[in-house]
């Protein structure tokens, strides 16, 4: 055992993946990705002459995807299964690789949650900043210092960026470290695939980044629907923004099928349902959909490749296709992705609140019931999106009732939050202000969603700001909200430091003023007929946009002051957190941190449930069999 | 040291050091199921494309002059060809039960991957002899599409059964034993829990075979 881990405090036993004849290096990886990426491309180009090249760059970026996944480590194990060894993997080494491990496969959740957490967070540091480019346009009525083609692929890549970040942040970085700690698990159900999942995503948004390069198609212009005809006609850029989506889409899958599956079958003895935490109970609602509807997108995506590559014509009028099939498939993934944002950020809201209100969580099968109808009612309102389409008029009533229907099982979660705040002795610690701040900005953008979801007024507002200010307040001002409130709640678990109270005040306040003053305003200058994607707008309108866009620069400031948060606190700070700093019941608090590799030396059983707050005669949430190498659990008061 | 036998210990293993067997067994079911609601949703839009293109028929160019449904003893022959590679492979997991016969399942499982490939083989064959190509029309467009994606996955069903038949040769040899309740070790999979994995996903991929040779031979 060593040392070093010992003093540290960190449990020496690790999981490392077999190397066989692969290298698993992440330079050796690139290098082999970019020389087969290359040579792919040629051969493309080779092979299919009747196209502009599509076919090249398409095999180009997915056969240099597959040469880094593989040197990476990936197909080591299926050779060896496919040889008929059991697959052995999963072997406990006596030492930890330190902060390399971050760089490779990894097969602890743990490890590959950070990953999540960081890499996704730098790539929303980076939409955020495309974010602030598009408001510098903006400033000028007639259009900006971007010409109006690298607008909309600015907006493009803005828009598809943040949709990645918004589907893997919660689930990708809080799912994949907390779930298996919070059900009384030792490791994932399938490591590897866990690890595979994450290292998609840098590719997906490797391949996303090269499309604007002019070498690689100078972007894409369709927004980040990529609607057809437009993405079928569109310049080379497209195919980069055709892989990386559908990346993006696969591991979401695959963690999705990855997830659910640890919940179902790996949940310590006594985790009965309804003993689960209520976060955990959000992954199984969220995960059915990223399990099932990324698949109708891959598929999507598929056809527009083959028509842009081989001129099938899936989307072609004049060749017997239709570009309402792309929309109806889109839609189709499309309005569950939504939910896949939104119902973590439930869960997170319900899992933090009885902690900081110290009673149990109010309604708590309410609230399960509320998120799984919210997710199974999210697979009938797609066609919402198109009603200015030219859908048959005879759907639209069902689509509209259906869309003002969903505003039910949502209100029911709300009401489990707002049970839980009546008469509660609140302490108004960050992750509190973050969860209060989150009911505030999703109220304004789930109302608004009912406004959008009314026929009349929808024709009148799609394609507008409304539009934008709506999903925005629901995306950014709860699942966003969401995380800040995560961020700072499960901070001391990650890393053993709590985030600086000063500094995170500071962000919370500056994070929900210009928030609110970003968004807000949009719905104003929407309703008032300024439209999506159009780098000009009426000169009367300027004023507001002046004004959102001067606020839009502070909000990325407070972001800023979130990430100097985490960079101080982590890297700097000395003081090393309690164990349970907020006294909470759930099982991933009992650990000690940092949290053994090994998560549990001996897995508990589960004898009570983990929102008994303000009972003096809860019982705790675990019986720990010995020997016991952890605390003894916080008692509940 | 890796155990394969999921009844040795009974129950779930509170308290010990690593996950029971049951529980790993029970890890590829549930996975599998998983997987086929993903394939589901993923093979349903070309389904939903067939039927919305063919209603549609945009400038008359949903079969122009010269495309037609292929000969459709051929997709009966790749139909017939998979479904005898899934009913070889299921016949030969009675053999998986006892540790003396597993031997047996190698060949009927290499048989049968040798059947699927054989109908991946029939399929690209008549893709390119079909006289049309992918840029013929709507129909083309669809045919080619579905049977491109359904070869695809025929084909990694027969690897997945190549994997199996191979592990079950392994362990015929080399017999894996069981950690005890106080081991870290992790128990592996059994490869009974592997193979039933398989049959469902198998079973699944066949009606899909099955339902892209009516839909695009037939409709």
């Amino acid at each position: 055992m060593s040392q070093t881990a010992i003093a540290s405090g960190r449990a020496p036993v690790r999981f490392s993946a077999r190397r066989l004849f692969l290298s698993q290096n992440l330079l050796t990886a690139c290098l082999v990705g970019i020389v087969a990426g290359v040579i792919a491309y040629w051969v493309g180009a080779q092979l299919v002459t009747t196209d502009n090249g599509d076919a090249g760059v398409l095999l180009g970026y997915i056969v240099g995807a597959a040469g880094f996944l593989i040197t990476m480590g990936f197909a080591n194990d299926l050779i060896l299964r496919l040889r008929g060894r059991p697959s052995a993997s999963i072997v406990k080494t006596a030492e930890g690789k330190g902060w390399t491990e971050y760089l490779g496969v990894s097969l602890d959740h743990k490890v590959v949650g950070i990953q999540f957490a960081v890499g996704v967070t730098f790539m929303f540091l980076l939409a955020g900043f495309q974010a602030m480019m598009i408001r510098t346009d903006l400033l000028f009525p007639n259009g900006g210092p971007w010409p109006a083609g690298q607008y909309t692929t600015l907006v493009g890549l803005h828009g598809l960026m943040m949709m990645f970040v918004a589907t893997l942040i919660l689930i990708g970085a809080f799912g994949n470290y907390f779930v298996p700690l919070m059900i009384g698990a030792k490791r994932m159900a399938f490591p590897r695939l866990e690890s595979f999942a994450f290292w998609l995503v840098p590719l997906g948004a490797l391949i996303l980044y090269s499309t604007i390069f002019a070498g690689f198609g100078g972007g894409f212009n369709t927004g980040w629907y990529l609607y057809a005809p437009l993405s079928v006609e569109a310049r080379l850029g497209m195919d980069g923004a055709i892989v990386g989506f559908a990346f993006i889409g696969i591991a979401a899958s695959i963690a999705a099928i990855n997830l659910l599956t640890t919940i179902f079958v790996m949940r310590a003895p006594g985790m009965t349902w309804s003993r689960m935490p209520i976060f955990a109970w959000s992954m199984i609602a969220v995960e059915f959909l990223s399990a099932l509807a990324p698949p109708v997108l891959a598929c999507a995506l598929i056809m527009v490749g083959m028509d842009r590559a081989v001129q099938s014509s899936f989307f072609e009028a004049s060749a017997g296709g239709t570009t309402f099939l792309y929309e109806e498939m889109f839609w189709f993934f499309g309005h569950p992705e939504v939910y896949i944002f939104i119902i973590p950020a439930f869960g997170i809201a319900l899992e933090i609140l009885p902690v900081f209100a110290r009673k149990p969580l109010f309604g708590y099968r309410l609230a399960v019931a509320g998120m799984m109808g919210v997710a199974m009612m999210s697979w009938f309102v797609w066609n919402h999106h198109i009603f200015t389409s030219g859908i048959a008029p005879g759907l639209r009533p069902f689509f509209m009732t259906a869309t003002e229907l969903i505003s039910i099982p949502t209100g029911v979660v709300f009401l489990s939050l707002l049970g839980t705040l009546w008469k509660a002795q609140l302490r108004f610690k960050l992750p509190l202000l973050f969860v209060l701040a989150l009911f505030f900005n999703f109220l304004i953008g789930g109302l608004t969603g009912v406004f959008l979801s009314d026929v009349p007024l929808d024709t009148t507002l799609h394609d507008g700001f409304f539009v934008v200010g709506h999903f925005h307040y629901t995306i950014v001002g709860a699942e966003i909200f969401a995380l800040y409130a995560a961020s700072y709640y499960w901070f001391p678990k990650f890393t053993g430091k709590m985030l600086n109270e000063r500094i995170g005040k500071l962000h919370f306040w500056t994070a929900f003023i210009f928030f609110n003053s970003t968004f807000l305003p949009m719905f104003a200058v929407g309703y008032l007929g300024m439209l999506r994607r159009s780098p000009v707008y009426a000169s009367n309108l300027h004023g507001l946009n002046v004004w959102i866009s001067v606020n839009a620069f502070l909000f990325g400031l407070s972001n800023l002051i979130w990430v100097v948060n985490i960079i101080y606190s982590w890297a700097f700070q000395k003081e090393r957190a309690p164990v349970n700093p907020w006294e909470s019941r759930s099982l991933e608090w009992q650990l000690a941190t940092p949290i053994p590799a090994d998560n549990f030396e001996r897995i508990p059983t589960i004898v009570s449930g983990p929102y008994d707050y303000g009972n003096p005669n809860a019982r705790p949430v675990a019986e720990w069999p010995e020997p016991n190498s952890f605390p003894s659990p916080v008692p509940a008061t | 040291m890796i155990s394969n036998n999921p009844t040795t210990t009974g129950g779930l293993r509170a308290g010990g050091r690593s996950h029971s067997p049951e529980q790993v067994a029970r890890i590829p079911l549930v996975g599998t199921w998983l997987l086929i609601g993903a394939d589901f949703f993923f093979v349903l839009p070309l389904f939903f494309a067939f039927f919305l293109l063919q209603q549609t028929n945009n400038n008359h160019m949903w079969q122009p002059k010269g495309v037609h449904p292929p000969n459709q003893l051929l997709g009966a022959a790749v139909f017939a060809l998979v479904a005898l590679g899934i009913v070889v492979a299921q016949s030969g997991l009675k053999h998986l039960k006892s540790q003396r016969t597993l031997a047996s399942f190698t060949n009927f499982g290499r048989l049968a991957a040798l059947l699927l490939v054989a109908a991946v083989v029939v399929q690209i064959w008549q893709l390119s002899h079909v006289g049309y190509g992918i840029s013929s029309g709507a129909y083309a467009s669809c045919f080619f599409a579905m049977q491109i994606i359904l070869i695809i996955q025929v084909f990694a069903l027969a690897l997945w059964v190549v994997s199996l038949a191979n592990r079950a040769s392994y362990e015929s040899v080399h017999p894996i034993a069981m950690p005890g309740p106080d081991s870290a070790e992790e128990v592996a999979t059994p490869i009974s829990a592997l193979a039933h994995s398989y049959e469902m996903f198998a079973i699944f991929l066949g009606v899909v075979v099955l339902l892209g040779w009516v839909v695009t031979y037939f409709l």
